[in-house]
């Protein structure tokens, strides 16, 4: 026992009961939740591959891939972290949950939340911020849940028996916290209505912001919860002791301080001003052995346990789990360097770094968890060859998967910026670059089929275990803790009385006599707040200056905001999830200026709420394709990609040209954007509707003339249209006025 | 078992939660070498990128931009000199007729139509022509592009080859009727 329950002989035991039923229900919920998020990720791979397989308008990529990531984010790993918390929070601090009633109103809640993402998606509800599209009510309802889960862990310290936390809890501390503070801040708006909102922020402020918050969901939703996972139950599948409790402390606290200023690499060589590039870029070079830490004393910890890999499918999962945590932290600070991520960004590089992240150490965790826990919770024995062939089908998907990404990502991102000998591009057409990656795309598909596949064994497996039914909650004898300051002076009879100054100090010695650390994991409440602190400081530093300092975001004279048929088309770019193909931002580089037109500038996004920048090209950049075609080409190109660009991989929106455009909150939208401080007059938001129709009428009458289709004056086809024709068009009016 | 490992001494700490104990290991020295190194670099990368060591965004840029300069003017300068009869000759080429087709489409076609009938840009099938019909006034057009008209100027994206290749094809063009042909666009020119 710890040093902390080096007890007087008069301690007695006390009995505590385990709740493990709310457990068993959390990793039912992370596989069902797996299955689905990774079945949505097959399709998607599939609809690059062969864009048929992209059907009606709610099962398009633009809106399936945000229903995949928050599936396997917030799902997946979600449940398989509160699987984790409620399982291991108990034992480590010997007792209880805080509350039965919280920790079911938490899985509850959590699985209603995910139902609703999984209905609103598809329907092109959305907020278009990676990671957090759900729109505001279902914010809200995360935020309440996020409580609920909070008062139960907290409330948990607080009534537990054990002393000192455990490095586990420290990390699920910061998770809970950090999770909370990002979640609340990227998900401010101004509602128009249930379903709709528009972000406070604009442009360069909203995506650092974003960018902020995405970075640190991996940081503190897949990397933070998971390690807290890795620290339970590794050394108890091991059998052995944790390699370094020194090492321990060191990469906790500076992942945690270091991680939350890396968020501007997301945001290389854009508008954002560079300074905030470069601090995001140098922060996430430091990390690199903080998070290293994490893999040191995971693999160490197996030192003298290596024999026990041969034939325990547990460790196998988590060895190759903790292989793929050490390869991707290395990544990530790679690709954080500028020079590579000038390669690597918009291309499937990125695509590669976060599936090895997301397969390999999250899903391998979380598999060599459950495999753990399925004998503990329930009264039988999983199948260890079905257990193995899940190991052996996710490893080879995997390693599919991402050499094929690899290879895709490199050779897109060569050819982008490809010049031949006369100083022209050697590929300006766009589908050349993606023609190329066709096979890559067919070798993922397959990787993503190989790796469902076992993750569909191990559900048989999970159903085989269960036969012999639920374990009944385990039940423990613990000493009743007698380091708690009021009965230790009952049971001493030493009653009252204010200590002297030379108790005081010999009692501060006696605390801090394992070391300051020591004192600190003793303070659950202290170690919070200071952990707290830690993740704010990065993000104050980085944030605030760039929303309050102008001179960040250079205003440019001849930039206005939208019409109302422009900011109604935007809508649409949102809620087809334009953003996931197409990037808005010209990079300041020779073959993009070549390519698209003058690189983007911070002051072109001031009316961007939220901004379109993206993350992926998997088709071309937007930024500069206002005027660069006819209305009818977009028309043509909207109904069938084929029709005006042969082999493209883009679906057809031809429902577009059939759906009425709603102008009935037009006027709604334009007030509550000039709540957010965009310039439009009164007189401009009264008449917004009547300014709506008429730009209609012109761009409809426009397609006619030019011999396309008749009468789409009144559809929505018409508003995307003026959308992307305003696109990047701003900026040049300055040249055509001052001549 | 832990006596089979040199390196550290493996001696426990006090501590227990729920059966997992902790090692008091010191942590790896090439760790806490390497942690210290990326301190410093990050030191030192903010330093030279702040007094102007390192090249910002904007400096690559115009680096890039100094390069290709040069390598244009010097294409510029080696490039065999174009004229009225290579175009000509160009026109009876079977490749050469194909690959411009293939230019057509994925560059013209957009705004002069799939057939050439016209579109935003004019029609190039009729005898009507705004910046002369000669295939050289066709190829400098291509070239060089008309700013106040909206037409790019493609010398900058197609080889030489490509846009002899095109001025040709689309003078294959000329007078074949295509469905939807846009009315007819400056001066009438005999053929």
């Amino acid at each position: 026992m710890s040093s902390s329950t080096e007890s007087s002989p008069k301690s007695a035991l006390e009995k505590v009961v385990y709740d493990d039923k709310v457990v068993r229900a959390f990793l039912w919920a992370t596989m069902i939740w797996g299955v689905i998020g990774m079945l949505a990720g097959v399709v998607l791979a599939l609809q690059i591959a062969w864009f048929p397989a992209n059907q009606t308008e709610f099962f398009t990529f633009g809106r399936l891939r945000p229903l995949h990531t928050n599936a396997v984010i917030f799902a997946f790993a979600g449940n398989a972290i509160f699987t984790a918390v409620y399982y291991s929070t108990q034992r480590l601090m010997k007792t209880r949950m805080f509350n039965d009633m919280l920790s079911w109103v938490h899985f509850v809640g959590w699985q209603l939340i995910i139902v609703s993402a999984a209905i609103t998606l598809p329907l092109g509800i959305t907020q278009s911020r990676e990671y957090a599209e759900l729109e505001w009510p279902i914010d809200i309802a995360i935020t309440v849940i996020w409580v609920v889960f909070a008062v139960n862990f907290f409330g948990t310290l607080i009534k537990r028996r054990e002393k000192h936390i455990y490095v586990a809890i420290w990390f699920y501390i910061a998770s809970i916290v950090t999770v909370a503070v990002l979640h609340i801040f990227n998900n401010l708006v101004v509602p128009v209505g249930l379903f709709k909102s528009y972000s406070a922020f604009a442009g360069v402020q909203d995506a650092l912001i974003q960018w902020w918050y995405g970075h640190n969901a991996v940081a503190f939703f897949l990397t933070t919860p998971f390690l807290g996972l890795m620290y339970y139950f590794l050394p108890k599948a091991a059998e052995r002791p944790v390699f370094s409790y020194k090492l321990s402390i060191v990469h906790f606290w500076s992942l945690v301080f270091i991680y939350i200023w890396a968020g501007p690499h997301h945001l290389h060589y854009t508008a954002l001003p560079e300074w905030a590039s470069t601090m995001g870029m140098v922060f996430s070079i430091m990390l690199w052995m903080p998070s290293w830490g994490g893999m040191i004393n995971g693999l160490f910890t197996l030192r003298g346990a290596w024999h026990k890999l041969r034939d325990d499918p547990v460790l196998k999962f988590f060895v190759v789990g903790i292989t793929f945590y050490g390869m991707s932290t290395f990544e990530g600070p790679m690709l954080s360097v500028k020079m590579v991520n000038s390669l690597s960004h918009y291309t499937d590089w990125t695509i590669a770094h976060v599936h090895s992240g997301a397969l390999g150490w999250n899903g391998f965790m979380t598999f060599g968890m459950i495999y753990w826990l399925l004998p503990r919770l329930w009264d039988g024995e999983y199948n260890k060859k079905l257990a193995n062939w899940h190991f052996w089908l996710g490893t080879v998907g995997i390693l599919l998967y991402v050499i094929a990404m690899y290879s895709a990502g490199v050779t897109q991102g060569l050819m982008w910026r490809a010049f031949d000998e006369t100083g022209r591009l050697m590929y300006p057409d766009f589908m050349e670059t993606v023609i190329q990656l066709m096979p890559m795309y067919w070798v993922r598909v397959l990787g993503g089929l190989l790796y469902l596949s076992g993750v569909l064994l191990s559900i048989y497996n999970i159903v085989h275990t269960m036969k012999g039914g639920a374990r009944p909650d385990t039940e423990v004898q613990v000493p009743s803790p007698t380091w708690r300051k009021k009965k230790d002076r009952g049971e001493d009879g030493s009653v009252g009385g204010r200590k002297t100054y030379d108790e005081a100090l010999f009692g501060l010695d006696k605390i801090v006599g394992d070391g300051w650390h020591r004192a600190l994991e003793g303070w659950p409440m202290v170690f919070t707040a200071l952990t707290t602190g830690a993740v704010l400081i990065g993000g104050a530093v980085e944030i605030i200056p760039m929303v309050m300092v102008d001179s960040n975001v250079p205003r440019i004279k001849t930039v206005t905001p939208y019409t109302p048929l422009e900011l109604e088309g935007r809508d649409i770019y949102v809620s087809e999830g334009c953003y996931n193909c197409h990037s808005q931002m010209v990079r300041p580089m020779l073959h993009e200026v070549e390519r698209y037109g003058e690189y983007s500038k911070p002051g072109e996004f001031v009316y961007d709420h939220p901004f379109q920048w993206g993350s992926k090209r998997t088709g071309p950049d937007l930024h500069r394709v206002g005027g660069k075609y006819p209305h009818l080409w977009h028309v043509r190109h909207m109904e069938n990609p084929r029709s005006t660009t042969p082999n493209s991989i883009m679906p057809p929106y031809a429902w577009l040209l059939e759906k009425e455009l709603d102008l009935s909150n037009t006027q709604a939208k334009l007030e509550a954007q000039m709540m957010l401080g965009v310039p439009y007059t009164p007189a401009q938001a009264d008449n917004a509707l009547q300014s709506a129709q008429d730009q209609a009428k012109a761009i409809a009458d426009e397609v006619a003339a030019q011999g396309g289709p008749q009468g789409l004056e009144n559809k929505q086809i018409v508003a995307l249209v003026a959308y992307l024709q305003r696109l990047g068009v701003d900026i040049k009016k300055t040249a055509t006025e001052e001549k | 078992m832990s006596s089979e490992n040199q390196d550290y001494p493996d001696i426990l700490t006090s501590h227990n939660y729920d059966g997992i104990q902790e090692f008091d290991n010191p942590m790896p020295f090439w760790w806490k070498a390497i942690f210290v190194l990326t301190v410093f670099w990050a030191g030192f990368y903010v330093f030279a990128i702040e007094f102007g060591f390192i090249n910002t965004y904007e400096k690559n840029l115009y680096a890039e931009n100094e390069e290709i300069k040069v390598i244009r003017a010097k294409q510029k300068k080696d490039a065999p000199k174009v004229d009225e009869a290579m175009l000509l000759a160009a026109v009876d080429k079977e490749d050469v007729i194909a690959s411009g087709a293939k230019v057509y489409t994925s560059t013209c076609a957009s705004c002069h139509g799939g057939a050439g009938e016209g579109l935003i840009g004019p029609n190039l099938t009729d005898d009507h022509w705004l910046h002369g019909a000669s295939p050289m006034e066709n190829y400098n057009t291509i070239v060089n592009g008309v700013a106040e008209k909206g037409m790019p100027p493609w010398g900058q994206v197609l080889s030489p080859e490509d846009s002899i290749a095109v001025t040709a094809y689309i003078r294959t063009l000329r007078g074949t009727n295509p469905p939807n042909a846009k009315e007819p666009q400056g001066e009438k020119v005999a053929n």
